[in-house]
């Protein structure tokens, strides 16, 4: 029993952030219509701002995470717009915004890796304490990463379903083109869900660094479960990823003590080909479509 | 200036004399090499030259899938990792020779292709494709990694055999003559079985599928049945040098041959030569590898170098440099307009 509440909670923590991961890169994929390789890496970006700030700058936790969340949001507005939106605006894209994106992930990693060199670091926990109940222990900082995810969740959903921008977002992301005659600027409309989707990434980075440490390469098996996530959730579909990074976190968990560790991202990747194999529309597809 | 650089790009007259010339001055290299340099110089300027005809090797098949076929795929490096791991471990466990690693590597590789085209077959969209390949090839360097009492895990195999002497030609490496004619066979062997492909009805079938499956398939295509084709032979391709890379090298580790890295490397060449072309992957293989080579006090910023090829190219030249045409036509044409411009205005002022 103490087992299972173990892995529950275990698997709820990783699943939640997995959740937040996967909705950046299917808001991204909704809008865009790319695949965004760079996504990973700005997750390991938000981990080393965060380091840098916290533990560097030695500014408090609270605006510690908010700084690092804005750098990464603003830098990712930057690259778009100068990188990726040449390629965007062309007519026949094909696959060159995604080499853009490999690109800007290869940049990312190595500059990374320039300044702060490519050994482990380790940055301190937000918060000590170690609650245990029902014969659980649990470290405070895993509870403060759950439910920051979940704000975090409810706060861009919000923003999506309930303000005028996010009104925006939506109909670029139904049709673009309808959009621009609507008068929407959908060069700007791309260029801010792509801060969005990197500062929510970012988010998640700065929370688990504590938890997992960190280092340059860090994003890569991040990006690959962001794909299992969007894939299972359906791409585009924002509550599908929600649940289906929820769904990845408990079945990791429980998995993990038959397999172990060096066959948990195997079994993660496995369940995207399963996917593609049997439900490449992911599991909430909806009728009709 | 616009006529001599069309004429560069309108060579399909002498298409056939420009690859002859191309593959005899190959040929004759080691004697030029040897005439003006000593004997370590000599060995420096040949490793360059057996690097660039493994990488044009390489980029050629991928160019078969991904420029003729439109699968971008993700997963070649797996081939070629194969392909050098196959005959690495025959030949530790089984004690086969290194000559027989060429079919060893080629035909694992090729059956691998089969496991990782299966699934792709039943993906139409491109972005689907990149994905599940991505993640494929993830699949198969975490199994590398972990099964540590086959493979050895991350350390990976080293000190691998030398080719066998055969008939009195010394493949000790003392010497690298030898394996520059070896790969050179195998590079030119390669990029004829390209061109032969390409031209052949399954290539005709392969541009179709590239421009439109559903098209392809109401004309008669079998778009299975050429995919898996053009896979299984693009995969034994890589393998075969794969093979070549493990005994020339003699150290494998899983992240160096399969990797994402190694794929960001072939995809550089690549798309900056142009794909969809014979020509285009070889030109980009050269030329990225003699610069890589030439900015060897860079190398620490190397992949600084991918990003931003891929980057500008992308931006730029979204066809690569030999696809592009029209793209260079117009530049010059801007060019010449500035400068009237500016010249008119100078004479304006005066």
């Amino acid at each position: 029993m103490t087992n299972f509440l173990q892995n529950l909670i275990n698997g709820l923590v990783a699943g939640s952030y997995y959740a937040v991961l996967g909705m950046g890169l299917t808001i991204i994929w909704g809008v865009l219509k790319i695949i965004n390789v760079a996504h990973g890496d700005f997750y390991m970006l938000g981990a080393y701002m965060l380091y840098t700030f916290l533990t560097m700058v030695g500014v408090p936790v609270i605006p510690a995470v908010m700084i690092a969340v804005l750098v990464a949001a603003v830098l990712a507005m930057i690259l778009e717009r100068a990188i990726l939106t040449p390629a965007l605006t062309r007519d026949s894209m094909g696959n060159s915004p995604f080499v853009i994106t490999l690109g800007m992930s290869i940049l990312l990693q190595n500059f990374v890796q320039l300044i702060y060199g490519e050994r482990y670091k380790s940055v301190p926990y937000f918060n000590d304490a170690i609650i245990k109940f029902l014969g659980v222990t649990l470290a405070a900082q895993r509870i403060i990463v759950v439910i920051v995810a979940f704000l975090a969740m409810f706060a861009a959903m919000l923003f999506i379903r309930k303000t005028r921008f996010g009104w925006a977002i939506s109909a670029t992301s139904q049709n673009t083109f309808a959009a621009t005659l609507m008068g929407i600027d959908t060069k700007k409309i791309y260029m801010y869900t792509f801060g969005l989707a990197a500062g929510m990434t970012a988010l998640s980075g700065g929370l688990l660094a504590p938890i997992y440490g960190i280092n340059p390469w860090m994003g890569a098996s991040i990006q690959l479960k962001s794909f299992v996530v969007c894939v299972i959730g359906g791409f585009g579909n924002i509550g599908g990823s929600i649940v289906a990074g929820l769904l990845l976190g408990l079945i990791e968990s429980f998995a993990v003590q038959y397999i172990g560790t060096d066959w948990q991202n195997v079994l993660a990747y496995s369940l995207l080909i399963l996917m593609f194999w049997f439900k490449p529309n992911g599991l909430f597809e909806k009728k009709g479509h | 200036m616009r006529e001599t650089i069309m004429k560069l790009f309108d060579h399909k007259k002498s298409k056939r004399n420009v690859s002859v010339v191309f593959f005899l001055v190959l040929l004759i290299l080691p004697v030029l090499i040897r005439l003006v340099c000593d004997n370590s110089q000599q060995n420096y300027f040949l490793n360059i030259f057996i690097m660039c005809f493994y990488w044009a090797a390489l980029t050629s098949s991928w160019n078969l899938v991904a420029g003729y076929l439109g699968i971008f795929s993700m997963a070649h490096q797996v081939f070629f990792g194969i392909g050098a791991y196959a005959t690495a471990m025959f030949g530790l466990y089984a004690g086969t020779s290194p000559w027989l690693g060429f079919l060893i590597g080629g035909v694992c590789a090729a059956l691998v292709s089969v496991i990782i085209a299966v699934p792709c077959l039943r993906l139409k969209k491109a972005p689907y494709i990149i994905i599940a390949t991505m993640v494929l090839a993830e699949i198969v360097r975490l199994v590398f990694t972990n099964l540590k009492t086959w493979t050895r895990g991350s350390s990976g195999f080293w000190q691998i055999r030398s080719y066998e002497n055969i008939s009195g030609i010394d493949f000790s490496g003392m010497d690298k003559i030898p394996y520059y004619y070896l790969i050179l066979l195998i590079f030119a062997v390669i990029v004829g079985a390209c061109a032969y492909i390409v031209k052949s009805p399954t290539g005709l079938a392969m541009e179709a599928i590239r421009e439109s499956q559903e098209a392809a398939e109401a004309i008669g295509v079998n778009i299975a049945r050429t995919k898996i084709k053009v896979f299984v032979v693009s995969a034994f391709m890589a393998g075969v040098v794969g093979a070549f890379y493990a005994h020339y090298m003699k150290i494998l580790t899983p992240d160096a041959m399969f990797g994402q890295n190694l794929m960001t490397e072939f995809i550089a060449m690549s798309l900056f030569g142009g794909t969809g072309i014979i020509s285009g992957p070889i030109f980009g293989a050269f030329f990225i590898t003699i610069l890589m080579e030439s900015l060897k006090s860079l190398a620490n910023y190397k992949l600084f170098i991918y990003a931003g090829i891929l980057i500008l190219v992308m931006i730029f030249l979204p066809g690569g440099v030999l696809n592009s045409k029209s793209e260079f036509t117009s530049g010059t044409n801007k060019l010449k307009k500035r400068f009237n411009r500016k010249s008119g205005k100078a004479v304006g002022t005066k």
